[in-house]
């Protein structure tokens, strides 16, 4: 008991004479929250984005030589209402300093919250247009969609020399967005849409959907959809037209896709960051090799590489700003160019990120650079 | 290509799958009068087994062991839960909810073991037969062969031999039985165990034309389920069968004439408009009285 009473006197009164405090405050760690889906189809995108920010985590605390970041994980299930759900945990209970997140189902109903309070929020998986300066204190390091789907439908016109396009896609935001961005873009060019079918997310037999889109008999399919969904689809797609090509985003590069979608994947192109996990590049290299020995598995997608590079964003904008909220802010939009694995991070006034995009495929099971043709903005 | 044609062989496909899910549901509900949710759970689990080990001990031994679990699942949710519960007084509503708790309970164990992504089953199985421009798969052609044996095999056993009579009492009187001295329990077991093992083949028609299967896709199969229920008419193991093709069929060849995106609208309106002009259902005779 005395020695708990003399313990209290000690702290009062280092407290009173501020001894402790600045050492404490350095000492403190930045709450970093993630907000992804790691539950439902797309788990893994979530999965990988988690292992991104917590291999960044630790090579910033190994550098720092104390816990400089803490990290808290929310499933959002890349749903609205579990995101948002996610979130006031995040902020409420955790307390979290800096968030990163993707779902472009989720940034829509957080982001005006973050600005609410002031909560540096880094987008590192949501391509809808609709990201665009969706809020102040919100920064894409992924770019968005439009980009990547006008330099598709530029190679599928230009390059391939299609003339007719087809598409089939989930039917939510994302894949309509897409999917209308895509029209758009391919029929500006001189192409025509011959027929453009949906399907819904709980769907697994696209067989109708197919058989609509064969009897167009298109050059080409735009797929939209979830990676195990794509997969099915893909699958259902070669089997009623063995040679029609397929075309995708980047979101596909998984081994889930090449395991689930099996020969049917040969050939299929698909727009990418230009970004090689697999590079002699030395900054590359050593993340490739920290993720292989933390989790046994080698580094093969970007979105690791967006998280990782998101963190990275954060630790280089607050050794500038010194404090999280608007002076983190602030700080970010006053440097904009940030190094990043998955290429230079050049945030523009909206929050959003142009890096260079290139057309890979799917050859002999593995996806591999097919063309840099019209990749870069 | 004949797009009418195509759509045809592929409903006459997912009719004869959803004939396989509508003879289940009907089975277990005619029987034990619970609305089974965590039949989905069964389906998924059955179907991820199959797929988990198809390319490993290979494929009838990986449906059998698809079958097993579709059984044990089946027998374990009765005897382990809608049993107890209905001993100890519950009411229907309780046992739906404790069904449905199953299911999501079913569903996340699901996703922990197997992942939660949809997987599909890697098996060479031939190419399609391409007959005047019309692609017909192997599952295709394989799966009305299987529904017909299927479904035949049940009504054969209902209608023509002593066991099927006592499952028709069953289903007509149960306390009727009971007064007899016949021992119920016997009678229902076998039934949601013959209901449960026919999803895992099912499934398999279904995996075999590249459709995938995950954690999640089991409450999509238990509504198609209560609709060819409610659509053939209750307690009508043939009717639910029926009610089961035509909805798969209907739901495929209606693509012919609207989009894709209207498919779900369609097939659903359609099958409200059956059921307010026809209430028993196509086949039903009476109404059950709700007793929740």
């Amino acid at each position: 008991m005395i020695h708990r009473r003399n313990l209290l006197i000690a702290t009062a009164f280092a407290a009173l004479l501020g001894i402790g405090n600045s050492a404490y405050a350095q000492q403190d760690p930045i709450r970093v929250g993630v907000l992804v889906g790691t539950s439902g189809a797309s788990g893994q995108i979530g999965n990988w984005t988690n292992r991104g920010v917590e291999i960044a985590i630790e090579e910033l605390n190994e550098a720092a030589g104390f816990q400089r970041f803490s990290m808290f994980s929310e499933d959002s299930e890349y749903k609205a209402q579990k995101g948002l759900e996610g979130f006031n945990k995040l902020t409420n209970v955790d307390g979290i300093d800096v968030l990163i997140t993707s779902g472009s189902a989720v940034l829509p109903t957080i982001a005006p919250l973050a600005d609410q309070r002031e909560l540096v929020m880094m987008n590192v998986g949501a391509q809808s247009p609709a990201m665009a300066g969706i809020g102040k204190f919100t920064f894409s390091v992924i770019q968005l969609a439009d980009f990547d789907i006008a330099v598709m439908a530029n190679y599928a016109f230009d390059t391939l020399d299609f003339q007719r396009g087809a598409a089939l896609y989930i039917s939510n935001d994302i894949g309509q967005t897409n999917v209308v961005e895509f029209e758009r873009q391919f029929t500006q060019l001189g192409g025509e849409m011959v027929a453009i079918e949906s399907f819904r997310a709980s769907d697994t037999n696209y067989g109708p959907q197919v058989a609509k889109i064969a009897a167009a008999q298109p050059d080409f399919v735009y797929l939209v959809g979830d990676v195990d969904v794509a997969a099915a689809a893909t699958r259902q797609i070669k089997a009623l037209m063995p040679n029609v090509q397929i075309l995708t985003y980047g979101g596909m590069e998984s081994q889930l896709f090449l395991d689930a979608a099996g020969a049917a994947a040969e050939g299929l192109l698909y727009t990418q960051t230009d970004f090689d996990p697999s590079s002699d590049d030395p900054a590359i290299a050593a993340v490739a090799q920290r993720y292989q020995t933390r989790y046994g598995e080698d580094f093969t997608s970007p979105f690791i590489g967006y998280a990782y590079d998101a963190m990275m964003v954060v630790a280089a904008a607050l050794d500038a700003a010194g404090e999280t909220g608007e002076p983190l802010r602030a700080a970010i939009m006053d440097r904009r160019d940030f190094p990043g694995i998955t290429g230079d991070v050049v945030f523009r006034d909206d929050g959003t990120v142009s890096k260079s995009v290139i057309i890979k495929g799917v050859r002999d099971g593995a996806f591999v650079l097919v063309d840099r043709v019209g990749a870069s903005e | 290509m004949n797009l009418f044609l195509q759509l045809a062989v592929n409903g006459i496909y997912a009719g004869s799958i959803f004939a396989l899910f509508g003879l289940s549901f009907a089975l277990i509900f005619a029987t034990t009068k619970v609305w089974h949710f965590a039949q989905g759970a069964v389906y998924s689990g059955s179907a991820l087994i199959v797929v988990a080990l198809a390319t490993t001990i290979g494929l009838l031994p990986a449906i059998l062991a698809g079958v097993v679990f579709a059984t044990l699942g089946g027998l374990g949710c009765q005897a382990g839960i809608y049993g107890p519960l209905r001993r100890r007084g519950a009411s229907m509503l309780v046992i739906v909810m404790a069904s449905l708790g199953v299911t999501i309970v079913g569903e996340n164990l699901l996703s922990i073991l197997f992942g939660p992504s949809q997987k599909t089953l890697l098996v060479d199985v031939g190419g399609p037969i391409i007959a005047g421009g019309i692609v017909i798969s192997r599952a295709q052609l394989l799966a009305p062969i299987i529904a017909v044996a299927v479904v035949g095999l049940a009504l054969f056993v209902l209608y023509r031999t002593d066991f099927g009579r006592k499952v028709q009492a069953l289903i007509g009187d149960e306390e009727l039985m009971q007064l007899q001295g016949i021992a119920t329990g016997p009678i229902r077991m076998a039934c949601v165990a013959f209901g449960s093992a026919i999803l895992p083949i099912a499934a398999v028609m279904l995996l075999l034309s590249g459709t995938g299967v995950s954690p999640y896709i089991g409450l999509p199969v238990v509504l198609i389920g209560a609709m060819s229920l409610f659509l053939g008419g209750i307690n009508s193991m043939l009717g639910a069968a029926i009610g089961g093709f035509l909805i798969g069929f209907v739901e495929n060849v209606a693509l012919y004439f609207i989009p894709s995106s209207w498919q779900a609208a369609f097939t659903y309106s359609l099958f409200l408009a059956i059921i307010l002009v026809r209430p028993t259902g196509l086949l039903g005779r009476r109404l059950i009285q709700s007793s929740m």
